[in-house]
């Protein structure tokens, strides 16, 4: 499935999950899906509602900033829309979503746009600064919060993509290696290689700063 | 083994990394955005796509190698050495070009046919001229026959390997040849020299001679494979009989004549004068 949008027959793979964002997202139940697959307004508003967030955070993670984001959700909800008559209203879409997602992200790597203006996260956008906040009213801590966060994802913008990729949806989207596999089109053994080789590296950059 | 683990066993460094990547926030679109493509996704109605995907042969990850094949191409291509050209040809018969036969007039055919290398065959009273500009000349006597190598390379396969089947051939190498190197071989001998003016006579019943005129060149039994012999000073001559006998004499007159009449006639076309 590397850019038609059609659901994988196993998307919804068996093995172990770790909690993870994808399944955090209740499946909407069939009789919305159905309606998602004739286009119903209010069903794709439903949809939408619940699946965006998702969407977006994995582009952003992916993607390091906000506008590349926003554009990769656009992107991903008109892939949706297109294809919504594929949706398999057994399944449920979040795994298929993370898929198309993060093709549309690897569209956008190999764009010559995105290599020329390539840089690190836009922490400070005041909007995501706002949802780092700890909620403990607590400055010091928000501070510490959103610099944690600015090395994490600064130092996930320098690994070369195939291993951002295999780390963020492993670690930050909470898939398994098999459903990373699935996702990336790469064998099981290849997903885990990914993984280790970018958890190494992340490391070493981050060493001593967390 | 974890199947939802790396490969193998974490560090703390790793395991704090790995960590903060499950920590990290959510990111949320801001209300203006998500009211914006909730509508466009709703209706259908979307504006032109944000992120259009480059046709593949405009993809960096294409044309890259692409480029990168081409230019190997190019450079392949340009460190090829020179061609062979027919200098001159004399007498009556033919001269055969990898098993084509052509009248000993014919210097076009005979050009054509021989310009990167190939079997060459004298047939009859005829010398031929050959020279690869720059680089080497070669003079194939009458009743010859020898495999002649494409000339040496410009930049890298500097070198070349000439069979000297039958009959006796002249060498003189140009400025170009600098730090080539080419391996003369006849069935008993093996002649390896780095710039000189030489010759090399090969005949059933005597075995192979080889007439230095100029510089060095070193001279083995085959079997001991090239540059392994010892080496011949300008004016002398190496001879091993198919017994293989060696001795080491003066340069045979003849030899030398021709040599000398080789570079009289190539000198400029190898950038000696």
């Amino acid at each position: 499935m590397a850019d038609s949008p059609s659901q994988p027959p196993d998307s919804s793979v068996a093995g172990e999950v770790t909690p993870n964002r994808v399944s955090a997202v209740a499946t909407p139940d069939r009789a919305l899906l159905e309606r998602v697959r004739l286009r119903d307004p209010e069903a794709l508003g439903a949809f939408y509602d619940r699946y965006l967030d998702l969407v977006f955070g994995l582009a952003w993670r992916l993607l390091g900033d906000r506008t590349r984001a926003e554009d990769a959700a656009s992107e991903v909800f008109l892939k949706v829309h297109r294809a919504a008559d594929r949706l398999d209203p057994e399944r449920d879409p979040a795994p298929w979503l993370t898929t198309i997602t993060t093709n549309v992200c690897r569209d956008v790597w190999r764009s010559g746009a995105y290599r020329m203006s390539r840089r690190a996260a836009d922490i400070d956008d005041p909007v995501q600064a706002a949802s780092l906040s700890t909620g403990r009213n607590d400055p010091e801590d928000d501070s510490l919060a959103r610099e944690r966060e600015r090395l994490v994802q600064q130092a996930l913008a320098e690994l070369p993509e195939p291993l951002r990729t295999a780390i963020v949806l492993h670690d930050y989207q909470g898939l398994d290696h098999r459903q990373v596999a699935e996702v990336m089109h790469i064998a099981h053994d290849a997903a885990r290689k990914r993984y280790s080789r970018a958890l190494a590296l992340l490391a070493e950059a981050l060493k001593g700063r967390l | 083994m974890n199947p939802n683990g790396p490969d193998e066993p974490i560090s703390n460094d790793e395991r704090r990394v790995s960590d903060a990547v499950r920590g990290l926030s959510s990111p949320t679109p801001d209300p203006a955005f998500r009211a914006r493509l909730r509508e466009q996704f709703v209706s259908g109605q979307f504006e032109r796509p944000a992120i259009v995907r480059l046709p593949w042969f405009r993809r960096p990850a294409v044309w890259g190698p692409a480029l990168a094949a081409a230019a190997a191409l190019v450079v392949t291509f340009l460190n090829r050495g020179p061609d062979w050209q027919v200098l001159a040809t004399s007498g009556e018969g033919r001269v055969v070009v990898a098993g084509r036969a052509f009248d000993a007039a014919d210097r076009a055919g005979i050009g054509a046919a021989i310009a990167r290398g190939g079997e060459v065959a004298i047939e009859g009273p005829v010398t031929l001229d050959l020279v690869a500009r720059g680089s080497v000349a070669v003079a194939l006597a009458p009743d010859t026959r020898m495999q002649l190598p494409a000339a040496p390379a410009r930049w890298w396969s500097r070198h070349a390997v000439a069979t000297v089947m039958d009959g006796n051939v002249y060498f003189s190498t140009g400025r170009d040849f600098h730090g080539a190197t080419l391996d003369v071989l006849t069935e008993n001998v093996a002649a390896r020299c780095v710039g000189t003016s030489f010759a090399v006579l090969r005949s059933d019943l005597l075995g192979t001679c080889v007439c230095v005129m100029e510089g060095q060149v070193n001279v083995a039994k085959r079997e001991s494979g090239a540059g392994t012999g010892i080496q011949v000073p300008s004016g002398m001559r190496r001879f091993i009989n198919p017994q293989g006998g060696e001795t080491t004499r003066p340069i045979l007159e003849d030899s030398a004549h021709h040599l000398h009449r080789q570079l009289s006639d190539v000198g400029k076309e190898l950038g000696r004068e």
